[in-house]
């Protein structure tokens, strides 16, 4: 199931915030980035189109097949991207339960009770 | 500029709110707040010298902050938002670098680990350096008093997360001992978020265990506070210039000057030298900025066939220097789990289906011990470019480090490994992991990070191979010192928050015997050129 609208869009607006707090020379770094990889796919999927024109399912291939490389600048690319908007999108709500997070939320200390003990699988009502 | 003194009586002032600039006096001022700045503000104010501290980062209190998610306080806390690297030059990886940006800088980031300097570091210091001033014996007095002021102990063996007892088990059996780390925590919860500031507050952080003292005894902070450059007249530092910061835009509000006859700059690292450089104040500029080391990091994580829930239980709780004569120390950590799902391999579905068993993945990181090779140097706008170039034999250890890290993981009990390298979505066995180790490969598939970035203003006996001297003044400046984890000389193998604490406690009671307040020379050379400072 793909992620809804609402939340694609709240994560790209928070991972705004983020580059909005650092500097110039953050800023310009991703916009150099993103306007590399959209140029990408004559050289990672010998397609004549940017990334931006591509389908969904072509974008994931792309990226993929980025992450993969044989050469590390290449991965680093979709690294640099992956990593901070993941922390955004797995933050909270559904998708932070999706990570199998024992808390409701990351802003809330567990409190000083004990560790447990993890429940199995089984225990859980089977994998997420 | 008609700015007068700073205004209000408060302790801490938010720069960003103030409506003009400032000009005011004070015998010590201090550019910085954090392991370094934080401990000479606290020592000289008991001392009994009008103290300011000048933040670039903004204030939060720590109730404040431990109620940011991880996201919120990679925003608002750390440099760079937390996309801060070091470009690899030659054949090495690009390294993430985390270091705070905020009244506190990175110790309220740390994961609070404490390890005194080793001792072979110090006999290196000693016999190699002459820098006798760092020998075990004479930092013993600052050690303990830093041990004392922030609250260190061992973490119990009950608030270890139970992927850390895996991993524990496991490398017994391999023959691999681990021991209890200690940190600077008291009551700790397991929250394991420490690297975005303590949610209970349980974490002895500099803002905590340092400030509230210096401001008892009458210091004062300013947060947003940039300092352009200091002020030198006739060879002697006597105050900064700098600029308020819109915590908003981060552009220039209003310009302050501060006077003093004692200026300490605690800058970290990567800041410090750029400070240094615009001042145009060192004569040795080939060893300013150089010969940073970074104790490249990596964590492998390891899939279990049950869940191991590694996000409960304390951040870092175990170390093993089994393996310190090769130059790596290993450490427990756990990640967040949002922080632990960018780390994952994958694309989309096959990314979301390695999240869905992140209960089931523990995780394991271990540093190496590094001989240096980085490079601060001024950058387009003002955050500086830190260049790494990393030597092979490093190299050779980050990868023998991975391998080492894998096998403990898989006799700890994991079907799958997944090494820091992009493109190797799991690994099934030691033998593969091993060939992984000597394949060739692009060491910018490498994942790397660093916590630790040491030694830009390196501290020396001989002016011509360092900084600062043994007393932490400059070798070219009087009354212009440097106390952060630029001094260090070298790399120390183990987590630099002691480290830098010990020696910027040192540094500050050099500071307290060699100098005298305004007040005790104002009829010498201060009164003569204290108002000559131009802005």
């Amino acid at each position: 199931m793909s992620p809804s609208a609402a939340l694609v869009d709240d994560v790209v607006m928070r991972f705004d915030e983020q580059l909005g707090a650092g500097s110039g020379d953050l800023r310009r770094g991703i916009n150099l980035l993103c306007g590399l990889m959209d140029r990408m796919p004559p050289v990672v999927i010998g397609s004549l189109s940017r990334m931006t024109e591509l389908t969904l399912s072509e974008r994931v291939a792309l990226l993929e097949a980025m992450e993969n490389a044989r050469v590390g600048l290449v991965a680093t690319m979709v690294v640099a991207l992956k990593v901070p908007l993941s922390m955004h999108a797995y933050e909270r709500g559904e998708l932070l339960a999706m990570t199998g997070c024992t808390r409701s939320s990351l802003t809330e200390p567990r409190g000083d009770k004990p560790l447990a003990a993890p429940r199995t699988w089984a225990e859980r009502g089977g994998k997420p | 500029m008609t700015a007068g003194a700073i205004p209000g009586s408060e302790a801490v002032v938010e720069g960003c709110a103030l409506p003009r600039g400032f000009d005011d006096e004070f015998d010590v001022v201090v550019v910085g707040s954090g392991s370094g700045g934080a401990v000479v503000a606290a020592h000289l104010a008991e001392a009994g010298r009008r103290v300011l501290v000048l933040e670039e980062g903004p204030y939060f209190t720590p109730e404040a902050y431990a109620a940011f998610s991880p996201t919120e306080s990679i925003r608002r806390m750390w440099r760079e938002a937390g996309m801060l690297a070091a470009f690899g030059v030659g054949s090495t990886p690009i390294i993430a670098i985390a270091v705070g940006r905020c009244v506190g800088g990175s110790s309220v980031l740390t994961g609070g680990v404490c390890f005194r300097i080793p001792s072979e570091v110090h006999r290196d210091w000693e016999r190699a350096l002459g820098l006798h001033e760092l020998s075990e014996q004479a930092l013993e007095p600052a050690y303990e008093d830093v041990e004392r002021r922030m609250q260190i102990s061992e973490v119990p063996a009950d608030m270890r997360s139970y992927d850390t007892r895996k991993f524990v088990a496991g490398a017994a059996s391999l023959g691999i001992p681990f021991k209890p780390i200690r940190r600077n925590v008291v009551g700790c919860q397991g929250n394991s978020l420490c690297n975005h500031g303590c949610p209970a507050v349980r974490k002895k952080s500099v803002d905590i265990a340092y400030l509230p003292s210096a401001f008892a005894h009458g210091a004062r902070l300013v947060s947003d506070a940039l300092v352009d450059r200091v002020v030198v007249h006739g060879g002697r530092a006597v105050g900064v210039v700098g600029h308020l910061i819109d915590r908003r835009t981060r552009g220039r509000r209003h310009a302050f000057r501060v006077r003093a006859p004692v200026v300490v700059l605690a800058c970290g690292t990567l800041h410090t030298p750029l400070v240094m450089l615009r001042s145009r104040i060192a004569t040795n500029r080939d060893a300013l900025g150089s010969h940073v080391t970074l104790h490249p990091a990596v964590r492998i994580l390891a899939h279990f066939a049950e869940p191991v829930d590694g996000h409960d239980g304390t951040f870092q709780s175990v170390y093993s220097d089994h393996f310190a004569s090769e130059g790596l120390t290993l450490v427990g950590v756990h990640p967040a789990p949002n922080i632990l799902a960018g780390a994952m391999p994958g694309i989309g579905p096959s990314h979301r289906a390695r999240i869905r068993e992140l209960p089931a993945i523990g995780s394991f990181g271990g540093m190496v011990h590094d001989q240096g090779g980085g490079s601060v140097r001024v950058g387009p706008s003002r955050e500086p470019i830190l260049w790494y170039k990393m030597a092979p034999r490093d190299l050779a250890r980050v990868r023998r480090l991975i391998t080492v890290l894998g096998e403990i993981a898989f006799a700890s009990g994991a079907h799958t490994v997944y090494p820091p390298v992009f493109g190797v979505t799991g690994i099934h066995s030691v033998a593969e992991l091993r060939r992984l180790e000597h394949e060739p490969l692009d060491a910018r598939r490498i994942e790397c990070m660093a916590f630790h970035p040491l030694g830009s203003a390196r501290m020396s006996v001989d002016p011509r191979a360092g900084i600062v001297g043994p007393s932490g003044e400059s070798h070219d400046i009087r009354g212009l010192y440097v106390a952060d984890g630029s001094v260090l000389p070298t790399s120390v193998g183990v987590n630099s928050q002691v480290p830098i604490l010990s020696i910027a406690t040192r540094i500050a009671w050099r500071i307290r015997d060699d100098t005298q307040p305004v007040s005790s020379v104002s009829r010498s050379w201060w009164s003569r050129i204290r108002w000559q400072i131009p802005l």
